[in-house]
């Protein structure tokens, strides 16, 4: 066997070297598959949509696309309204359903579409600022791939563990004298470890680059590499020229050459210190420190060292400012690295980098062998060394449920009743608006909410009930600051017979405050997402979050988030514990299964709105002149239940209230519809 | 072969660890002896090229060491002071590693293992890991490694230390057989080691060559300065106190003292034949008193 | 025993690499404070910070009527003046005190009006929480839930009579409490200088050799002990001082080390009702507490292994993963969790910022308690494996 062959036993067999590195592989394939979000969650749930524009537009800004923005948005528009006027006089029977279903066929066409046309106008809003460089495309695969620039520590820690012995081990050994009196135990083993580390680190380096590569690739796709790397939001404002794959390869270039001065690092510290436990501990420090003690994120771009290259984004990042809310001013968070500092921090790195190569020679060389001309050289090597450091969010608690659920309706979001307590928003002080219980027996009126520090959380007004379990959702702020800030959504769980809380479902919004390190951030587009939640509904296994026209479900073990339903803005909503119901654009009654994911359009019930009870759905009859009708949820009969037509209705347990549309009087009767009197 | 010291001198920290060595090695065993921190392992050390020398030079056949450059390594063979070696490794598989960097070819490479390995009495422990030999066992690992490229000079920095008795015999005539032609530098402070096999003895003291001679004319230097004296119980400590004891030995009331002095110590005194450890005490004796 | 520990310190502790580290690490401290004073205080502009300084001696001390009308008189024209946003933003106008009216406004509303304002409401703020938790307790009791009746009464007994009665200058305590890169510093060095503890008796084989000696078994391992406690304790006693002395000489201020905790708006709801100075001290006694437990750790790890490579890694990877479950509990409701975690100890204002409480035997218990209690529990079971492997150890050898 050769030297090289030697040192390869030893580094892979001996020193766990392979096993460190199926480690890393295998943990770095299991955070990309549990971890990665896509950048913009929204264009994966509006796939289609969104590819139906993007292949319209996609490529460069040019003198149309203005044009076709405009028209598009109008023919939107224009589709809604029309097919609202169809649906009217067809509803109205002023139109015969072939002829309607002629005329809206194409509008829905266009309207299927509308989310999709949303967000490439969001596209088509930033590319507009500087249309010369920045490419309508799809983002999510480059974004994953290129827009971040945080440590892989992971990669750090197995540099560390591969590369601290290869010296260290030999020192261990007390091997290092003995091989300096061997002719290829010199120089020689020095260059042959090197090289091997080198082109380990490089292969391994490659190997994670093509990994990652393939994994964006498999899950998003990496289309248009060639379109210019401003296309990318995050690199927006860089005034780099350079393509999306050259983009790649740069940033993969600086990581290699980054990994291999921290390989150099690591050899020249180990042959210097000789021991394990203060190369390990120079290193980190010098690795660590930088990265998580500057400030501003582009220091570490000045810094001659592996770091700025193992985070090599940053260099292809462009001037970033922040508005300063105390001074009215933009404060610049990030400085884009000149090619003149990229290029002496570069070269310097390089000399620093052959000055520990050089070093490393000159102590693992004998002295005969480094001839008469290197005589009485002294290197401080010292000096040198002294000039160069799981939870996404958190779980939700399994609940134990009783089998039967309460309804729950989005139009009485505010409400819910159980057999012992009304609870509802009190909305008698404007200014200190709250969920109160109404204790139906006595009639007392009590804050829901028992918090006696209610300062830095809002309670939204919104609550959903089941049995004896109400349920409410808060925010939760920072004051670490001078300004506040959101940190946390939460679900909580009252069980209103002792009224004992319970947080169900807890997530983390806050994106920067209150970090120690920032090892555990949000995603800012989930955090958005919560910030713009309107109501929730639940069950056993998830909770149901209405967003703008979206329902979302949350896993409550895992805390994954799909979006199951787009709707109509300003539809009711209703949930029975499995079903649910809402209105769509046609006026249709669509019913949701949530345990199969299947959708069906109740047949000859078309309403502009409806209320989910217990055993029926009560609704404005669209076909019969908005009269309220009740369908039985068991065998799907319909009852009339009004004569006249109704402008607006709600009801309780016991009764429907509901304005008469001739004469706007308010009536009640019981809820099966019998005793209508005069209020 | 012929090895010149020509003024070698090492500081650390100011203080000398060597200071102007100057001594000339032809073929044949030499005994390097010296107190701990004498410097023999600096000046082994500055010989195979671990350490530069601060001045001086070192020549081999009357070539400058530093000319001859990773040459010079192909002529020696070195076993260091405590060695460990990798424990993970087999003897058999290490020795190959030496070999290979030693640059021997690969087809003699195997059976000089495998004659060293018969040499040292290792056969049976070929395929034992080195982290599980007893420490006699990894010094002889070393002795092998050490002639593995049959080198022209044998560095040999306290050899026998965790070998038994028996072992230490071989040990001593394996080295005779081996230094025909050859050099063998063998540093150590157990004097027995060199007592009989050392062609020339060259005593170091706090950096500084002492003597450098036969064992014969050191052991002839002390002749008429060792005596035994006889002691009671009663008067040891102020013999103790006031002589260079070599040697303690009580029989019955009696204690018998091997004492050097220049002078007749006292007047019962019996003059007696020298040794090498005698020697030894003569010249670095002083100071180090239990 | 205390020769044994000044041995131990000097094998492990007494290393120029050590030393060199933490001065090294003292001046990146001094440096990354001097850094957050830049990028967060309102008073890094050197013109807020001489407009400050000349209104402060108008301001500061008793919140008085006067002083408040008075501000009100500067403030309330600024305010009326930029609402419409149509105010001259001429650089230094002639009656402006800084560069424009919007400046001054901002001046005003941030540094004096908003934290004045927030003190002189604190005091009916607190009593509305004990009043509702007055309420909660009858309410509570009428449903027999005995441990929210008995936490109501807890809050109500903490917040009873708190009030802020003094206006000072509190942005130094602010971001002083908010401190934690020098923790990092800190685990930093006790991992390395722990590393050594127990690798270097076996790197040097000198494990096998204490246990021949009378006072080389448990009673060493003590001193080791005890002599790595001193060496964490110094270590944290000196970047403790150092994070107290720089925020105070870069601030400028020691003003509000006598007011109340909860004149931080981040301790509105405190756990404590103890002076800002009280609670440096306090908070760094638990921040020491938590770097044991951490110590304690390392120790152990090292113990296990035969060079430091694979702890060391361990060790680092274990105080990310406790960091990172760290942040990802902040401010959370879990509040066992996040008690559970050793690291909140290091991180204790999640502790005191607000009064948390933990049903233990149907008793509130605030959360700093069960905090220490769980560090205490971790500490042992860490403290009798290693015990217990040292003992393993010494006879398996002895046996040999």
């Amino acid at each position: 066997m050769s030297v090289w062959k030697y040192e390869m036993k030893k580094m892979f067999i001996f020193q766990k070297g392979l096993l460190f590195i199926i480690l890393f592989i295998i943990l770095t394939m299991a955070s990309m598959i549990s971890l990665d979000r896509s950048k913009n969650p929204d264009i994966e749930m509006n796939a289609s949509s969104y590819s139906f524009y993007l292949k319209q537009v996609q490529g460069s800004y040019h003198k149309n696309t203005e044009q076709f923005f405009a028209s598009e948005a109008d023919k939107i528009s224009n589709a809604k309204v029309a097919l609202q006027e169809a649906s009217d006089r067809y509803y109205d029977g002023k139109m015969g359903k072939d002829e309607f279903l002629a005329v809206t066929g194409p509008m829905e066409n266009v309207l299927e579409h509308e989310k999709g046309f949303k967000l490439i106008y969001d596209q088509y809003t930033y590319i507009r600022e500087h249309p010369a460089n920045r490419y309508f495309m799809y983002t999510n695969g480059w974004d994953g791939l290129l827009a971040n620039e945080n440590l892989d520590l992971l990669w750090v820690v197995l540099l560390l563990l591969l590369i601290t012995p290869v010296f260290c081990f030999e020192y261990e050994s007390k091997m290092d004298t003995l091989l300096l009196t061997v002719q290829k135990g010199t120089r020689y083993h020095a260059i042959c470890k090197i090289s091997l580390v080198f082109l380990t680190v490089l292969i391994l380096s490659l190997a994670i680059a093509g990994i990652k590569y393939g994994f964006y690739q498999y899950k998003y796709g990496l289309f248009n590499g060639n379109y210019p790397l401003q296309s990318l939001p995050y690199f927006g404002t860089s005034t780099k020229e350079s393509s999306l794959n050259e983009a790649f390869m740069w940033i993969m270039a600086g990581k290699l050459f980054g990994s291999l001065c921290f390989a150099m690092l690591i050899l020249f510290v180990s042959v210097c210190l000789r021991k394990y436990a203060i190369t390990l501990f120079v290193c980190t420090a010098l690795i660590l420190i930088p990265y998580y003690g500057l400030r501003l994120e582009s220091t570490k771009y000045l810094l001659p060292g592996p770091l700025a290259f193992m985070v090599s984004t940053g260099f292809l990042r462009g001037n970033e400012y922040k508005n300063n809310p105390f001074k009215d001013q933009m404060e610049l968070i990030f400085r884009e690295v000149s090619l003149m500092s990229w290029s002496i921090v570069f070269v310097v790195t390089v000399c620093l980098s052959i000055g520990m190569f050089v070093v490393i020679l000159i102590r693992r060389t004998n002295v005969w062998n480094s001839g008469l001309r290197n005589h009485g050289r002294k290197v401080s090597t010292l000096t040198l060394i002294l000039c160069m450091m799981v939870t996404l969010l958190s779980g939700c608690n399994s609940a134990e449920r009783s089998q039967t659920s309460d309804s729950y309706n989005y139009s009485s979001k505010q409400s819910f009743e159980n057999s012992r307590y009304l609870f509802k928003v009190d909305e008698t002080d404007l200014k200190a608006i709250r969920l109160v219980f109404i204790d139906k027996q006595t009639g007392e009126k009590r804050n829901f909410v028992r918090n006696p520090m209610p300062s830095l959380t809002r309670v939204e007004n919104t609550i959903f009930g089941n049995g004896n379990d109400v349920y409410y959702m808060k925010y939760d702020s920072d004051k670490s600051g001078v300004i506040e800030d959101v940190t946390r959504f939460s679900i909580i769980e009252v069980d209103t017979t002792s009224f004992k809380e319970r947080i169900i479902f807890e997530k983390k919004l806050s994106t920067d405050k209150s970090m120690i390190l920032g090892l555990s951030k949000s995603n800012n587009q989930d955090a958005n997402f919560y910030l713009t939640i309107s109501s929730f509904f639940l069950d056993e296994h998830s909770l149901y979050f209405i967003g703008q026209n979206e329902i979302h479900r949350v896993d409550r073990l895992t805390g994954k988030m799909t979006v199951i339903l787009k709707i109509p803005a300003s539809t009711n909503v209703a949930f029975d514990g499995r079903m649910i119901y809402y209105v769509n654009d046609k006026s249709q009654m669509v019913k949701y299964d949530t345990n199969t994911d299947s959708e069906m359009i109740i047949p000859d019930l078309i309403t502009r709105f409806f209320i989910l009870t217990d055993t029926e759905l009560l609704f404005l009859n669209r076909k019969d002149q908005q009269k309220m009708y009740s369908m039985s949820l068991h065998d799907l009969t319909l009852r009339k239940i009004t004569g006249s037509s109704v402008q607006e209705f709600h009801c309780d347990k016991q009764y429907i209230y509901y304005v008469n549309k001739s004469d706007l009087q308010k009536h009640r009767m019981d809820i099966n519809g019998e005793n209508n009197i005069l209020q | 072969m012929k090895v010149t010291f020509k003024g070698i001198s090492k500081q650390y920290k100011g203080k000398y660890a060597l200071q102007d060595f100057s001594a000339e090695l032809e073929n044949g065993i030499y005994g390097l002896l010296g107190t701990n921190g004498a410097g023999k392992t600096t000046l082994i050390n500055i010989f195979v090229g671990i350490l530069r020398s601060d001045t001086g030079q070192i020549l081999i056949n009357d070539v400058d060491a530093r000319t001859l450059g990773i040459e010079f390594l192909s002529h020696i063979g070195y076993l260091p002071q405590y060695p460990q070696f990798y424990k993970n490794f087999e003897v058999m598989e290490f020795l190959k590693y030496m070999c290979e960097l030693k640059q021997i070819p690969k087809s003699q490479a195997e059976k000089r293992v495998q004659e060293l390995l018969e040499i040292v009495n290792l056969s049976n422990a070929r395929h034992k890991k080195i982290g599980a030999l007893s420490g006699g066992m990894r010094q002889r690992v070393g002795i092998a490694q050490a002639m593995l490229n049959n080198p022209n000079i044998l560095i040999l920095d306290e050899p026998t230390a965790g070998l038994d008795p028996q072992e230490r015999i071989r040990f001593r005539n394996l080295i005779t057989k081996f230094s025909e032609n050859r050099i063998v530098l063998l540093a150590t402070h157990i004097v027995s080691d060199i007592e009989f096999i050392a062609n020339q003895v060259i005593l170091l003291k706090d950096g500084r060559l002492l003597k450098q001679d036969t064992p014969q004319a050191l052991v002839e230097g002390l002749k008429g300065k060792v005596w035994t004296v006889t002691a009671t119980e009663e008067a040891l400590d102020e013999k103790l106190h006031r002589l260079k004891i070599s040697n303690m030995m009580r029989e019955q009331n009696d204690i018998h003292l091997r004492v050097i002095d220049d002078e007749q110590p006292d007047v019962d005194a019996v003059n007696v034949q020298a040794n090498l450890e005698d020697v030894f005490l003569y010249y670095f004796g002083e100071g180090e008193q239990w | 025993m205390v020769t044994l520990i000044g041995y131990e310190w000097r094998k492990h502790f007494l290393k120029w690499t050590i030393v060199f580290a933490v001065a090294v690490f003292s001046i990146l401290n001094v440096l990354k404070i001097y850094s957050i004073h830049g990028g967060n205080s309102l008073l890094a502009d050197s013109s807020w910070k001489e407009l400050y300084s000349q209104m402060y001696g108008q301001f500061e001390g008793k919140i008085t009527d006067e002083k408040i009308g008075k501000l009100m008189k500067i403030y309330r024209p600024l305010e009326q003046q930029t609402a419409d946003h149509t105010a001259s933003t001429t650089y230094r106008n002639s009656n402006t005190q800084l560069s424009n009216v919007y400046e001054d406004f901002n001046f005003y509303r941030w540094s004096y009006v908003n934290p004045m304002k927030y003190a002189y409401d604190y005091k009916a703020y607190a009593h509305a929480v004990v009043t509702t938790a007055n309420e909660n307790i009858i309410f509570f009791k009428s449903l027999n839930n005995g441990y929210e009746a008995r936490k109501n009464a807890a809050v109500a007994e903490l917040f009873q009579g708190r009030t802020i009665t003094n206006f000072s200058y509190t942005e130094m305590y602010q971001y002083y409490v908010q401190y934690d890169f020098s923790s990092f510093l800190v685990l930093l060095i006790c991992l390395y200088g722990l590393m050594s503890v127990f690798l270097s008796e076996k790197e040097t084989e000198m494990d096998t050799l204490l246990l021949t000696t009378k006072a080389g078994g448990a009673k060493t391992v003590w001193a080791k002990l005890l002599a790595s406690s001193l060496f964490i304790c110094s270590i944290c006693l000196w970047f403790w001082l150092i994070d107290f002395v720089a925020y105070s000489w870069i601030y400028a201020s020691w003003d509000a080390a006598s007011s109340p905790i909860y004149v931080l708006e981040e301790y509105i709801h405190s756990a404590l009702n103890v002076s800002l100075g009280q609670y440096a001290a306090l908070s760094a006694v638990l921040k020491t507490f938590g770097m044991l437990f951490f110590g304690l750790a390392f120790l152990a790890l090292s113990y296990l292994f035969r060079n430091a490579l694979v702890p060391f890694i361990i060790g680092l990877l274990a105080l990310f993963g406790c960091i990172s479950l760290q942040e990802a509990y902040m401010d959370s409701g879990h509040i066992l969790v996040k008690t559970m975690n050793p690291f909140v100890l290091v991180v204790n204002r999640e502790l005191f910022h607000k009064a948390e409480y933990i049903p233990l035997w149907g008793y509130p218990f605030p959360s700093y308690i069960v905090a220490l209690l769980f560090s205490i529990l971790w500490g042992t079971i860490f403290l009798s494996g290693l015990m217990i492997s040292v003992r393993k150890n010494a006879l398996r050898k002895g046996g040999g």
